[in-house]
Parts: structure tokens; C-alpha cells; sequence
């Protein structure tokens, strides 16, 4: 007799092929009484009228304009919970919480409130270092064996009596785009008093320096953090800081745990250097939409070994028609820590060239 | 907003206090009798916390103890188990003797 085993209800919401197996599955309790769902909310401001981007959505529009067009144009958006993603929010979370109270113990608690994945470990039983239980481990490790280390020298920042904890800075550009970026820690140097960003990633894989060296969203931190700190008359360091965790070395002494820490000098030219960028995604896409084109890249149809989810559909016309409304509760501008004008970082690079000059 | 000025004693969060405490004074008993059943008991609250997330800095220190200690526990029965598994794997490995150099040294 072959053995059963019963599909948990998580599992078959994102995957409905298993409802056919539920067919032939003993009854789980669980099955019949499902876990409540959270309102999501959405980690950005939707306007109907404006184009909002973000560090990740410039890297949909350079990896496949199509896809950009799918996902943020027409708002077919599909959403499927992933350890990866749960272990990086809770971790951060933690560390975020760490440099706040300094407690492991809150710095726990804040990593499960941003435990985003129906279960503690993965429902496919493949990934085992990117359990929750491993992420506990980690804060507790990270607490002893480097924040004294850091917080000898610097503390979080506090911003017009806001603390450098993910701040949510909304950036107005024109009257059809705004550029939304969350930043992870803001901390302040105790003796010079100067900020710098901090940014916290997690991956299965060893990071290197190049990863994040020319990377825009570096760029984004840097032109921000200087625009802010000038409004606020406080200096800011030269550098962005990368702290870089590879749970797979979690008990490897001999690899400093998988924390790496990579610190990224900017010149004042990052400012100008952000500004070109943004200002040459923002050409391409009112390009792509002028031509009603938004060309697909087919090298990009793969990634992470995956296909992409609109791969074999997304010539079709249902995709057509904009998703109506949006299922998410959207942040709103009051939830926005600070709101600037792309105006603000290009007065901040004159005054950058005029310094030089 | 990140500031903590939400964080003010409204009606709404006094409900959502009063809510979670029993829960979390369940938890408490559980972890104290080793019942079965903690960690689906802990995803209830990972439930309630990611609905009210501000709990994390509502809530004492003496209130969310019973969530650290819980996961603690959970956490180091995880962590032995995968240590004695790894020390296993190690022990069963076959021991290198001479003859294996000698056998190596005849393959190059």
C-alpha cells in the first residue's frame, strides 16, 4: 500500500496543481480551518497617475523591458511567498532592532513580526539554512561576535528625530515618475558625528566586492543620505557600508560566521552619477511607451534556473488590459519619512561641482 | 513612518496588548510543561505580530520573554540535532591510512 501524505494548505494555494493531488490526500485539520490571511501592505506609495520606481524595479526594466512593462505598468503583479525573501526581511529586521535597544531578545521578536512565510522552515525541505530557527541563531551570533565591535564606533543615526531605521524617502520627479527608496540603517559616527547607509543582504552565496561596487542602489543611498544630511547640516562619510550574511557559514569561525562587511568610498560625483541613471531609465520608458514597444529580452527569460513567470504568456492578450485596482493596501505619502525633489539632489550637485571648481 | 511616535498608548493598541497577553502567558505554559504543539503555537503570534507589528516595541521585556525563550528552545533543539548529525557524517567518514596515500600516489 502506498503511503499518503497530506499537501499543507499553503502549499496548494501557490501551487494549484496540487488541488488535483488533494483528490486522493487524507484529511488534514489544517486543511479545514486555514490560517487567517494578513492584509498585505505594500512597501511603496501606488499613485494611478505616476510611475513609481524603485532600485529593483530599474533592475526589472535593464533585465527585460517587457517584464517591466507587465509588472509595473500594467500591475500583473503575482506574489508567492519564498524563504529567501522571509529570511532576509526577518534577519534585517533583527539586526535594524540590534543597533535600536541593543537587546537579542527584541531583536528576536522584531525578526519573527517580519517572518514572512507560512512556516518556520521550507515547505520543499531543500532549503535548511535559511530556517527561522538558523536566522535566531545568527542575530544571536552577530549580537556577540561583531555589533560591539561596530558600535564602538558608531550608533544609530537620528534624523530630525527620526531613528535610521528603514526610512522611507519618496522622491518626486516631474509630474509623472517618483523614485521610492527604503534605507536599511542610517548610523552616526560617535567621534565625527558623520552619517553613513548601511545596507543588510543575505544569500546562500559568498558576496564579493564587486557585487554591489558600481550598483545603483549604492549610487541611490549616497545621493540621498548626502541631499538629507545637507538639509540638515550634518556631514556625511564617503562611503556606503554593505553588511553581507551567507547563513551557510553560520558555524564556520574560519569565514567570520558568512558576515562580510563591504565598504563602498562614493566621490560627490555619485550624485551626478544617480541622476544620469535614473534620468536615462526615465527616457527608455517614456521611449517604450511613445512606441507602445516594451521589447523582451529572451536572455533574460531564466533566472535562478527559473523561467520567468509570464514565460509562454506574456504575448498574450489577456495581459493586455491593466489589472484593475490593486490588491494591496498601498502605503500613502504620510508614511513617507522624507519627501524630496530630484530638483534637491541636482541643486546638491551643482553645488558639488562648484565646491570642486 | 518609522518614528516612534506611533507608538503611543491609543485604545487600539491597549486592545491589541490585551489581546496578545494571554497568548503569550499560553506560550509561557507550554514552554514550561514542553507541550507539544509550541511551534505551531508560535506561528499563531508570528501571525499576530506581522498583523501589528509595532507590538515588537509595545510589549516589555517580561512580556516578550516567552516568545524569545520559546524560539530559543526551538532553535537549540534544531541546532543540536544538525551538530549531532554533522559529527555523525564526520565519524562515518572512512579513516585515511597509509595505504590509502600509497593507493592515491598510484592513481597520479
Amino acid at each position: 500500500m502506498t503511503r499518503k501524505t497530506y499537501i499543507p494548505y499553503d502549499q496548494l494555494v501557490s501551487k494549484p496543481d496540487n488541488l488535483l493531488k488533494l483528490l486522493e490526500a487524507p484529511i488534514n485539520p489544517d486543511n479545514l480551518l486555514p490560517r487567517k490571511v494578513t492584509e498585505r501592505k505594500l512597501g511603496y506609495i501606488y499613485e494611478p497617475d505616476k510611475l513609481a520606481l524603485s532600485y529593483s524595479r530599474r533592475q526589472t526594466l535593464n533585465r527585460c523591458a517587457r517584464l517591466f512593462q507587465l509588472r509595473e505598468i500594467k500591475q500583473r503583479k503575482s506574489r508567492t511567498p519564498s524563504i529567501d525573501t522571509a529570511f532576509g526581511s526577518a534577519f534585517g529586521a533583527g539586526v535594524q532592532e540590534l543597533f535600536k535597544s541593543g537587546s537579542v531578545e527584541r531583536a528576536t521578536v522584531a525578526a519573527l513580526a517580519n517572518w514572512d512565510y507560512p512556516e518556520f522552515e521550507d515547505m520543499y525541505g531543500k532549503k535548511h539554512n535559511k530556517s527561522f530557527w538558523i536566522c535566531v541563531e545568527s542575530l544571536e551570533i552577530f549580537a556577540a561576535s561583531y555589533l560591539p565591535s561596530i558600535t564602538s564606533e558608531y550608533e544609530l543615526a537620528d534624523l530630525d528625530g527620526r531613528p535610521g531605521i528603514e526610512l522611507f524617502v519618496y522622491i518626486r520627479i516631474g509630474s509623472s515618475f517618483n523614485y521610492q527608496i527604503h534605507i536599511d540603517l542610517i548610523l552616526q559616527n560617535r567621534e565625527t558625528k558623520a552619517l553613513c547607509v548601511v545596507e543588510i543582504k543575505t544569500s546562500g552565496m559568498d558576496a564579493v566586492e564587486s557585487d554591489w561596487g558600481n550598483s545603483s542602489q549604492t549610487l541611490g543611498y549616497y545621493a540621498i543620505l548626502e541631499t538629507l544630511s545637507r538639509r540638515m547640516g550634518l556631514h556625511i562619510e564617503p562611503c556606503v557600508y554593505y553588511i553581507c550574511f551567507n547563513p551557510t557559514k553560520l558555524f564556520d569561525s574560519s569565514a567570520s560566521n558568512g558576515i562580510q562587511i563591504f565598504p563602498y568610498v562614493k566621490t560627490p560625483h555619485a550624485n551626478m552619477e544617480f541622476v544620469q541613471e535614473l534620468m536615462h531609465d526615465i527616457r527608455r520608458i517614456n521611449d517604450c511607451v511613445e512606441h507602445d514597444f516594451f521589447p523582451k529580452s529572451g536572455g533574460s527569460c531564466t533566472a535562478y534556473r527559473r523561467p520567468c513567470e509570464f514565460y509562454g504568456s506574456c504575448d498574450m492578450m489577456l495581459h493586455e488590459e491593466a489589472q484593475i485596482g490593486n490588491q494591496y493596501q498601498s502605503l500613502t505619502l504620510a508614511d513617507a519619512d522624507f519627501i524630496l525633489d530630484l530638483e534637491d539632489i541636482l541643486t546638491d550637485v551643482e553645488k558639488n561641482v562648484l565646491t570642486e571648481k | 513612518m518609522s518614528t516612534d511616535q506611533n507608538l503611543i498608548a491609543t485604545d487600539q493598541n491597549s486592545e491589541v496588548i490585551s489581546r496578545i497577553l494571554p497568548k503569550l502567558s499560553q506560550l509561557d505554559s507550554m514552554l514550561e510543561a514542553q507541550a507539544p504543539g509550541l511551534k505551531n503555537y508560535l506561528l499563531e503570534i508570528n501571525e499576530d505580530l506581522r498583523q501589528y507589528p509595532d507590538l515588537v516595541h509595545l510589549l516589555t521585556d517580561e512580556q516578550i520573554k516567552p516568545i524569545y525563550s520559546s524560539l530559543r528552545a526551538i532553535t537549540n533543539t534544531v541546532i543540536t540535532a544538525k551538530t549531532v548529525k554533522a559529527n555523525k557524517e564526520v565519524k562515518g567518514t572512512k579513516k585515511v591510512s597509509s595505504e590509502d596515500g600509497n593507493m592515491l600516489a598510484n592513481l597520479l
